[in-house]
């Protein structure tokens, strides 16, 4: 009998990879969350090489990749679709969360605000270059008080009451922290107040002007922090959803897209294989210097052989190897031609 | 059109001798202005230069010259006037003050020159300026006044200059009627940004033999407002055009929406915008809204105080309709290129979806 085809999503984002398998029901069977640490190929490999234990290549029905190493990593798993992280978090909250209207995402280096209308992005924003509220700053701050990320929530749940703390931007809130706790605020009370800081910031940067109607839901890596959630909810006046696999969304609405992409297209997967754990990928980067725009040009290369490229704002290092591509097709049909 | 009568004056000095090289530099007003200033100068004997297309280079340039407190495409001139020193004996500065009845431009067009003078000042590499002040509120005080007053500086003769305009003013209409009619204006302009002489020596204006571009058809329709400058300086914009094109969206720019429709689309404010530049981008955003559009982008200079204004409005009557998908997109120096094509990604994935009307919720159900 046929195994039931299933649904590989990738969510390579900067802090951490995440890979979800889906059936065709789009029920999560296999979510891994790994941590990207600066190396997105090394970490796509590790992933893939943990679920080809127990999975095979014609298992996979459809590949999709999301986040902000979605080209880099579509290109080492061949994948059917890349998608922006935001409809992929749109995609699968709508549809574990069934009429969800607003979807508040926050992970490692940025956060993201999405309303819904009918199951239906209308209207999005996303931080600027800014870190201060997203994961990356929380994790500084736990480290500097010496408690782990998953004991911050706990914390700020058994405040008194929160202190206020500036959290306009992450280094004034840690000189503001500093000073808190200079004046003997017990710390439960400043990291409550951190994540209200956080919280108000989200929501004035992302949120201004904008109506955020229930349902709610909250996903990505820092909805695992109860205080932050307290926090929300204390703030929005709504009870707040935290889908059961919140920290690997992206991941999920990816694979989503990319059943649909492939049921589309009519059934045909452009997945490369399992093997390409075990590949010897590498990327590389010069500066090229024929302009002034001195742009950083990516090169991926598989066992030797050139991949992508990518990063030149004229294009042509990009082409010079789709052009190379051509000829290598084009003269491979000439000589199955002269045969 | 022939300039007989002129050539047969006897010269002045200034003709008689070489006249001036003049550099026009790529920013700002070129972008609307650049074949009145071309085929003005060439018409009374002068070589016109234009700065090079913006690059890396000349951004770091301009940030390092200019004040702290100016918006991305001011910081821009400033290098684009730095990238034309030693090819030039003057760099055409126009201090537009005022290029509509009754409207102004912003302050720091306004101050442009003085604020160049004023980096100029700790910096002797910076190339001599032509400055042509632009006031259409005082009487008579227009483009003919401003042109007039920095050719006589240079020593060209009234009835030269007279002729000179009458050419340039041909060509601005002739490109002002290609951008009505939809032509963008990185097509639109590319006969007047050609290297070497472009005007005939009998004042003939060019003729494009290139096909005119058109927008592809078929795909959403989205409105893209935003100050030519920033718009269609393809660096700075990080080739917001060209990815929407490749895309197959069919662009309309503020520029396709002459005055008129402005004026009228904008007459039930409370109050009159007496920016030119905000006037145009709201009554073409708010004109555009009455028409049928997939969508509304809105391209603001950071630092720039009449888009913070304007493009908050823009955004409150899309709402207002709550049929118009509206992206704000600020750039700055430091702007990620990685951050605005996620935006314009998703935007596009947004029209798209809601154009399909959410077939995967409608499939969630049934499944």
């Amino acid at each position: 009998m046929v195994k039931d085809l299933l649904y590989l999503g990738v969510d390579v984002g900067s802090v951490s990879t995440n890979l979800v398998l889906i059936d065709k029901w789009g029920d999560v069977k296999e979510a891994l969350y790994l941590r990207t640490q600066g190396r997105p190929l090394e970490t796509i490999q590790r992933g893939l090489a943990k679920l080809a234990e127990r999975y095979d290549d014609h298992q996979i029905g459809g590949v999709g990749t999301t986040g902000s190493a979605r080209t880099l990593a579509s290109v080492v798993l061949g994948a059917d679709v890349v998608k922006n992280e935001i409809t992929a978090h749109a995609v699968a909250a709508s549809r574990l969360v069934p009429g969800v209207r607003t979807i508040l995402e926050i992970g490692g280096q940025d956060s993201k605000l999405i309303l819904l209308k009918d199951g239906v992005v209308s209207d999005f924003s996303m931080n600027t270059v800014c870190a201060a509220g997203t994961g990356s700053f929380l994790d500084q701050q736990a480290a500097r008080l010496q408690i782990s990320i998953e004991e911050f929530g706990e914390l700020a749940v058994k405040a008194n009451h929160a202190v206020r703390i500036a959290g306009r931007c992450s280094v004034f809130a840690e000189s503001d922290m500093i000073h808190k706790q200079q004046m003997g605020h017990s710390l439960e009370d400043i990291v409550a107040g951190l994540c209200e800081a956080l919280v108000r910031n989200f929501l004035n940067n992302l949120g201004k002007g904008k109506k955020l109607e229930a349902p709610i839901v909250f996903q990505g890596g820092v909805a695992a922090n109860v205080g932050m959630r307290q926090a929300f909810e204390k703030a929005l006046g709504h009870e707040i959803f935290i889908p059961e696999h919140h920290k690997v969304m992206g991941a999920v609405g990816s694979a989503l897209l990319a059943q649909e992409t492939v049921n589309r297209a009519g059934g045909l997967t452009q997945f490369k294989g399992f093997s390409m754990s075990e590949e010897k990928i590498a990327a590389n980067s010069w500066e090229c210097g024929d302009c002034p725009n001195l742009c950083e040009v990516i090169e991926i290369q598989e066992a030797g052989q050139l991949l992508a490229r990518w990063g030149d704002r004229c294009g042509k290092w990009e082409n010079a190897l789709a052009v190379a591509r051509s000829e290598a097709a084009s003269e491979a049909q000439l000589q199955t031609a002269g045969q | 059109m022939k300039i007989t009568s002129v050539l047969t004056l006897s010269p002045t000095k200034v003709e008689a001798e070489r006249p001036p090289i003049i550099g026009i530099p790529r920013a700002l007003g070129y972008y609307e202005y650049l074949p009145l200033w071309r085929a003005f100068f060439e018409c009374l004997g002068c070589s016109v230069v234009l700065s090079p297309v913006t690059n890396k280079a000349i951004l770091d340039q301009g940030v390092r010259a200019s004040v702290d407190e100016a918006c991305l495409p001011v910081k821009l001139y400033y290098g684009h006037v730095k990238a034309l020193s030693g090819k030039t004996d003057y760099v055409f500065v126009p201090r537009m003050i005022s290029v509509q009845s009754k409207t102004y431009l912003c302050p720091k067009f306004l101050g442009l020159p003085d604020m160049l003078r004023g980096a100029a000042a700790f910096d002797s590499t910076y190339p001599q300026m032509l400055v042509a002040n632009v006031n259409s509120r005082l009487s008579g005080g227009g483009w003919d006044k401003a042109l007039m007053e920095a050719a006589e500086e240079l020593g060209f003769s009234r009835l030269r200059i007279r002729e000179a305009q009458k050419i340039a003013w041909k060509a601005q209409k002739d490109f002002e009627h290609r951008l009505i009619q939809g032509e963008y204006p990185p097509s639109a302009l590319a006969i007047w940004e050609k290297s070497g002489r472009v005007l005939e020596p009998e004042g003939v204006l060019p003729r494009s033999t290139k096909r005119r571009e058109s927008a592809p058809s078929g795909g959403p329709r989205i409105a893209v407002m935003g100050h030519s400058y920033q718009l269609f300086d393809s660096f700075t914009s990080m080739n917001l055009l060209a990815r929407l094109k490749a895309k197959g969206v069919r662009v309309i720019t503020p520029l396709a929406t002459d005055d008129e429709k402005c004026r009228q689309a904008t007459r039930f404010l409370p109050k009159r915008l007496f920016w030119s530049f905000g006037q145009k981008l709201l009554g073409s955003s708010l004109h555009l809204m009455n028409e049928p559009l997939d969508g509304l982008i809105y391209v603001a200079a950071f630092g720039c105080g009449p888009d913070s204004m304007i493009g908050e409005m823009v955004e409150r009557h899309a709402r207002r309709l709550d049929q118009v998908p509206y992206l704000l997109l600020t750039i700055d120096e430091h702007t990620g290129e990685a951050g605005v094509v996620t935006r314009i990604e998703a935007f596009l994935d947004l029209i798209t979806r809601r154009k399909e009307g959410h077939l995967l919720s409608a499939k969630a159900q049934l499944g």
